[in-house]
């Protein structure tokens, strides 16, 4: 599987718990807003403070996406 | 049998009591969606557009056959997005519930001024097509949407749909909406929303999800016009017209600092831009640059674009959007700089309000390249905002702040010039012409 961790921004009001949770993973703009790096997490620990921050956020706007790793992919 | 009669291409002016004027002119490019009465004539009755076009053939009318005409055709959506129109329909066509087809008028680029043509000039070009769209999927009634103060469009369509219920033709049922005059309240998913009872804004990346039954069917009124000249002529006779990804002929509006501006022409063919622009144009040579896509659109060097030719798919190997065919020409007098924060303004002050990154990072664009349009700034000023816009990039809950990091970043590549002489001199004196292209008012916030 691999793991990203996404955010519906028309839902984000930036609180920026995520960033707080998962500061490796979430930087916020000037305004509080988060960015999100697009590469997969890999390690556990990641994977762990991801679910951690999407768990915390009160806009439920942070979310983990999970996806079978294509075929193609996998060979690699 | 072609509607190649009328080679003129047609103004639209918007002038007080809304005269009309005609630019004359015959080059490469014909006039097939606009053939037909002067535009001095206004409206087209639906007499003349009978005896000219004859009736929609019966069997135009049956499912199978325009879903497969329209297949064959390979027409794409004139909105602006190109989305196959066969995709579209096959789906609405499926889904279950009650169908409805959205005739889409409200054409939210302010220079625009093509739908607001078709539907002055040739209401029954896009009533027929409207006719034939929903047939195709079932539907029993269509919503013609424009907005709101769309005057002239809204009178235009009330005396055809007059004309129409007198000769009994077997139309859906029609009624007119008005939703509110902003810029992205145009897009299909913004009316869906507006039609559902909600606020006209557009569905954040991924949709919105509706509920039970399909979600309507939204065509602009362009790709409808085209629909019933394809009704009547089929797949083969319509690309006769376009480029081979592109079929069929296209409208375009001139904008800016031409003779006319909003002129709109129609490209019957591979047509070079610089031949419309000096035919139609009144240009003796390139412009400074060229605005291509809308006012959410990219910057092109004038004297680079002088010599592509002017479709969606030559642009588009060039990485120019074509949009909804809006082409504005920034001349020699004026300020790349200041007329790219007028446009990041209109832009930042027509978010929908969604997300963060749209309500805060806009204005603060805006502001960033005003200061460099008109105030005294140092370089990492510039740098400071470039980092901004890529940080934009992408973020919003819709893609209407990635349509104002596109327009920032071709303006600081094609007036980079512009941008040097700013830093060391302040502004520059054509920083104080006034606006090249028209910033609409805001008299209405509403978004229902």
């Amino acid at each position: 599987m691999t793991h990203h961790l996404k955010v519906d921004m028309d839902r984000c009001q930036g609180h920026g718990i995520c960033a707080v949770l998962a500061g490796d993973l979430v930087d916020l703009d000037q305004w509080g807003f988060p960015v999100i790096a697009s590469e997969p997490l890999s390690e556990p620990a990641q994977l762990r403070r991801a679910r951690w921050a999407v768990a915390a956020c009160p806009a439920r706007a942070l979310q983990l996406e999970s996806a079978p790793v294509p075929a193609s992919e996998r060979k690699r | 049998m072609t509607a190649v009669a009328n080679r003129r291409p047609l103004t639209w002016e918007m002038a007080a009591g809304g005269s009309h004027a005609l630019a004359t002119g015959v080059g490469d490019v014909g006039t097939v969606l606009l053939a037909g009465p002067p535009a001095a004539a206004g409206a087209e009755s639906l007499a003349s557009h009978l005896l000219r076009l004859g009736a929609l053939p019966a069997e135009a009318k049956r499912p199978a056959f325009i879903l497969k005409v329209v297949a064959d055709s390979g027409l794409q959506g004139r909105g602006g997005a190109a989305f196959p129109v066969a995709r579209k329909m096959v789906a609405a066509a499926a889904g279950t519930g009650k169908a409805l087809l959205v005739v889409n008028g409200s054409e939210s680029e302010p220079a625009s001024r093509k739908d607001w043509t078709l539907l002055c000039l040739r209401p029954h070009l896009v009533l027929d097509g409207a006719a034939l769209a929903a047939a195709a999927i079932g539907a029993s009634s269509a919503v013609i949407q424009l907005h709101r103060g769309a005057a002239a469009p809204s009178a235009a369509l009330l005396q055809a749909l007059q004309q129409r219920r007198a000769a009994d033709l077997s139309d859906p049922r029609f009624t007119i909406s008005f939703g509110p005059p902003r810029y992205v309240a145009g897009e299909s998913s913004a009316i869906r929303a507006f039609l559902a009872g909600g606020p006209a804004k557009p569905a954040p990346r991924g949709g919105r999800g509706h509920g039970p039954g399909s979600p309507p069917l939204v065509q602009n009124v362009e790709t409808l016009a085209l629909l019933a000249l394809l009704g009547r002529f089929g797949a083969d006779w319509l690309r006769g017209f376009g480029t081979g990804a592109s079929p069929g002929p296209t409208l375009v509006t001139l904008a800016g600092a031409v003779d006319h501006p909003g002129l709109v022409a129609e490209m019957t063919g591979p047509t070079a831009l610089s031949n419309v622009l000096t035919r139609w144009g009144g240009l003796a040579g390139a412009p400074r640059a060229l605005l291509f896509g809308g006012y959410a659109g990219t910057w092109c060097d004038g004297r680079q674009a002088w010599g592509l030719d002017l479709n969606r798919e030559s642009l588009a190997t060039a990485e120019i959007p074509f949009g909804s065919g809006l082409v504005g020409v920034l001349p020699w007098d004026a300020c790349g700089l200041a007329e790219t924060a007028r446009l990041l303004t209109y832009l930042a002050q027509e978010s929908s309000g969604q997300c963060g990154p749209c309500v805060w990072g806009l204005p603060r664009l805006a502001k960033e390249m005003s200061d460099l349009a008109w105030g005294r700034v140092a370089s990492r000023d510039v740098r400071r905002m470039a980092r901004m816009a890529t940080e934009l990039a992408g973020r919003g809950a819709c893609h209407h702040p990635d349509g104002a990091v596109t327009l920032l970043a071709s303006a600081l590549t094609v007036f980079s010039d512009e941008v040097v002489h700013h830093l060391r001199q302040g502004p520059c004196s054509r920083s104080g012409r006034g606006p090249v292209f028209p910033i609409p008012e805001r008299r209405d916030a509403a978004w229902r």
